[in-house]
């Protein structure tokens, strides 16, 4: 009888366990438990530098930050391009450790001196900063930043739909009419003015029509060309991406159409979705894309979704790392930069 | 009174009955006043009473009887029938049973015809008069008012008027040890000692709500309501509830989930205003497989009152406001905290309200000031588009000689 009972009171008791633990469990694993008004990557945040004596808040101001890679053992650079009412165009140098390299300020007084946001290139371990490419030095230092004036040729090419630079040789490329244009100087040291290079059909069918993109991997010496079918009004678009060598002349690499011969797509698929130029981020990982209500949305080179990241962008600049392993936020009301470990 | 005094006093109306017998309303037999008391103002009042009693309004004869001796185990009993057996005695067809107390300003009076051949009351009244002066104005109206009852009762025949009881006694019974209970609007009373207390004799009839003034040190003075429901009324109180000087709270809170927090209360007025502090240690868990938690310890000082609903009502509603500081405290040792400092603007707390405990569920206004070294920028604290921080707590109360 006292056996019955003692066993009564073990089964009992492992009822509760049991219960309890599968309480936990569920709660645990409920998705509530994971809503926070704190900015989601607190939790993967990997360093922070307070910027604000270099580049003071501006409520007005406007700010684009980029990454640049730089080549096999050496570390990419953060760039901070500020366009501020009060202090006028000026571009900021980091490294991915967030030390300091330096400054660039616009001459207003002379025309061909001008920096623009949006001609920031990573060629061949030089960065294209409006009419200017930079050279940064190794040492890291905080005179590290020296500059090569590209004159009035240009290191840059702007249609409105589609700007773009391969390696080597310096090539702006744009996309026009379905069309794709690689265009631009041939040399570093001796800019030689800017003209099309060739007119390449996207691909045979019609289907791919919008230049998406292009991503530098300086250390693996390749280069990333995003192109889409330009969305579905509102439905979902296909990125179609290929990987070619830029140690190689990439004009004479590529045939013509680009797609449909003998380089081959990947198609991403990003649901719901009517993206353009600038909403895609190429890395080694993978592709980021930001949708609807600044969500960051990570899809796998292979295309199978990863991840999102919704809400970021509130107050940030953000830039992705070409390893795809961290990623660099901008806070422009308290001018604070961020490395932060990428969630997929 | 006690039960021994009023015995006394019961007896000392039975040795007086013969005397008070009158000769010249035969049928009718006018037993003088009852004396319930020991106060000195009673006499007077009585030789009122006796005297307009007495005074011809009534047209019975009256015989001349002996008061019986005193039945064994008849102290402490309703007089009536023991005096209409009397008066049956002598052939009287109404006896008139009188009775009064003095309590504080007031004189109770107590007046009962009694039909001897049923043993009914057919007429009576129960008043509550000033002393003074116009006891004698108001003692000939109630005599008046007696008399023409009496008259309507003889020209109806047998007919029986219901007249309540009087209550003999009052026995109260509270867990509150020491409690002062005190007939409400008076001196009289005492305390409760040994779970009981019996108050004085007071003829009230039976039904009548009697009010009674509950004060103990720690507890909230309260007024009671006893119904005098039998003529040996006892009646257990309600325990009193205690002043909540302070409270310590257990809270959860949504969007705070993986955590907990303590609250504190001191309450300045006791379970009206009150001051607290809140502490909350919470994590937020991490977002991607690559991520890790980040500690958070939230600190919150409010002050706040009850609105609508007193302390004893078992819903309750409060308002507080105040001001807290959240430390975040990130995963890699790279980065230094953040400090938000915020205003909590409005906290109201929905409470279900127990003698001991109280479970509330607690809304959040908390605005962060976007100062210094800050995580969450100058923004209400919510989710987007979504609630902002809910508390659910329970809080234990506690009490004190405040």
């Amino acid at each position: 009888m006292s056996r019955l009972r003692l066993l009564n009171g073990v089964a009992r008791t492992a009822s509760i366990l049991v219960l309890v633990s599968a309480l936990l469990i569920l709660l645990t694993t409920c998705e509530i438990f994971f809503l926070s008004p704190f900015p989601a990557y607190l939790g993967e945040l990997e360093a922070e530098t307070d910027i604000s004596s270099v580049i003071p808040p501006e409520p007005l101001g406007s700010y684009t930050l980029r990454f640049a890679s730089r080549g096999a053992g050496r570390e990419g650079v953060v760039v901070l391009y500020v366009e501020s009412p009060t202090t006028g165009i000026s571009v900021h140098f980091y490294t991915e450790s967030l030390s300091y390299l330096g400054s660039l300020e616009d001459d207003p007084a002379d025309p061909n001196d001008g920096l623009f946001a949006n001609t920031i290139y990573d060629p061949g371990g030089y960065l294209y900063i409006g009419r200017r490419a930079i050279r940064i030095n190794d040492d890291l230092s905080d005179a590290a930043v020296s500059t090569i004036d590209i004159g009035g040729n240009g290191g840059y090419f702007d249609t409105g739909d589609g700007i773009a630079t391969t390696m080597k040789p310096v090539i702006t490329m744009r996309t026009f009419g379905g069309l794709f244009e690689p265009t631009g100087f041939h040399s570093l040291g001796t800019p030689n003015g800017t003209g099309t290079f060739a007119s390449l059909t996207m691909d045979a069918s019609g289907v791919i029509d919008r230049f998406a993109g292009v991503f530098h991997d300086v250390e693996n010496g390749e280069v990333a060309l995003i192109f889409s079918n330009g969305g579905t009004g509102g439905g979902s678009v296909d990125l179609f991406y290929a990987l070619v060598r830029s140690d190689t002349d990439l004009i004479d690499s590529l045939p013509d159409p680009i797609f449909g011969g003998a380089v081959t797509p990947t198609v991403v698929s990003v649901p719901d979705f009517d993206g353009g130029e600038g909403d895609f981020v190429y890395t080694r990982r993978g592709f980021v894309a930001q949708t609807t209500g600044n969500t960051l949305t990570a899809y796998s080179l292979s295309g199978e979704e990863l991840g999102d990241r919704p809400g970021e962008l509130r107050n940030e600049e953000i830039a992705f790392g070409i390893d795809g392993e961290s990623y660099f936020l901008y806070d422009t009301d308290e001018s604070v930069l961020r490395r932060v470990r990428t969630w997929w | 009174m006690s039960a021994f005094r009023f015995a006394v006093a019961f007896l000392l109306l039975l040795a007086l009955t013969g005397a008070a017998l009158t000769q010249e309303m035969p049928g009718l037999v006018v037993f003088p006043p009852l004396q319930l008391d020991d106060d000195p103002r009673s006499e007077e009042v009585n030789r009122v009473v006796d005297a307009a009693l007495r005074t011809g309004i009534f047209r019975l004869p009256v015989q001349a009887v002996q008061p019986p001796p005193v039945p064994e185990g008849s102290a402490g009993s309703d007089p009536i029938p023991l005096l209409t057996e009397l008066a049956r005695g002598v052939d009287a067809r109404i006896a008139l049973v009188t009775s009064t107390y003095v309590l504080d300003r007031e004189v109770i009076l107590s007046i009962a015809a009694v039909d001897t051949n049923s043993g009914q009351i057919v007429a009576g009244i129960f008043s509550r008069s000033l002393v003074g002066l116009t006891i004698t104005n108001r003692v000939a109206e109630i005599v008046e008012q007696l008399t023409q009852e009496l008259e309507a009762f003889l020209a109806r025949g047998e007919r029986e008027i219901r007249v309540a009881p009087i209550v003999l006694s009052i026995e109260l019974q509270s867990v509150n040890e020491g409690m002062d209970v005190r007939i409400a609007g008076s001196t009289q009373g005492g305390l409760i000692q040994g779970g009981t207390l019996t108050l004085p004799f007071i003829p009230y009839p039976v039904g009548t709500p009697l009010a009674v003034d509950t004060v103990l040190a720690g507890f909230h003075p309260e007024r009671l309501v006893v119904p005098l429901d039998s003529v040996a009324t006892s009646a257990e109180l309600p325990p009193l509830w205690r002043r909540t000087n302070r409270s310590i709270a257990l809270n959860y809170a949504f969007l705070q989930l993986a955590g907990a927090g303590l609250g504190y209360r001191e309450y300045f007025n006791p379970d009206q205003f009150f001051v607290g502090g809140d502490l909350y240690l919470y994590a937020s868990l991490p977002q991607s497989e690559r991520g890790e938690p980040v500690l958070h310890t939230d600190v919150t000082a409010t002050v706040g009152r009850y609105f609508i609903f007193d302390y004893d009502r078992p819903f309750r509603f409060a308002l507080a406001a105040g001001a807290g500081l959240i430390v975040t405290v990130p995963p890699s040792e790279d980065v230094d905290p953040y400090y938000d400092v915020y205003l909590n603007l409005v906290s109201p707390s929905f409470e279900w309200n127990t003698r001991q405990f109280i479970l509330y569920v607690r809304p959040e206004l908390k605005l962060p000031l976007g100062l210094g070294r800050n995580a969450l920028g100058r923004q209400i604290i919510a989710m987007d588009e979504g609630p902002s921080p809910v508390t659910v707590g329970f809080a234990w109360k506690f009490g004190g000689s405040r």
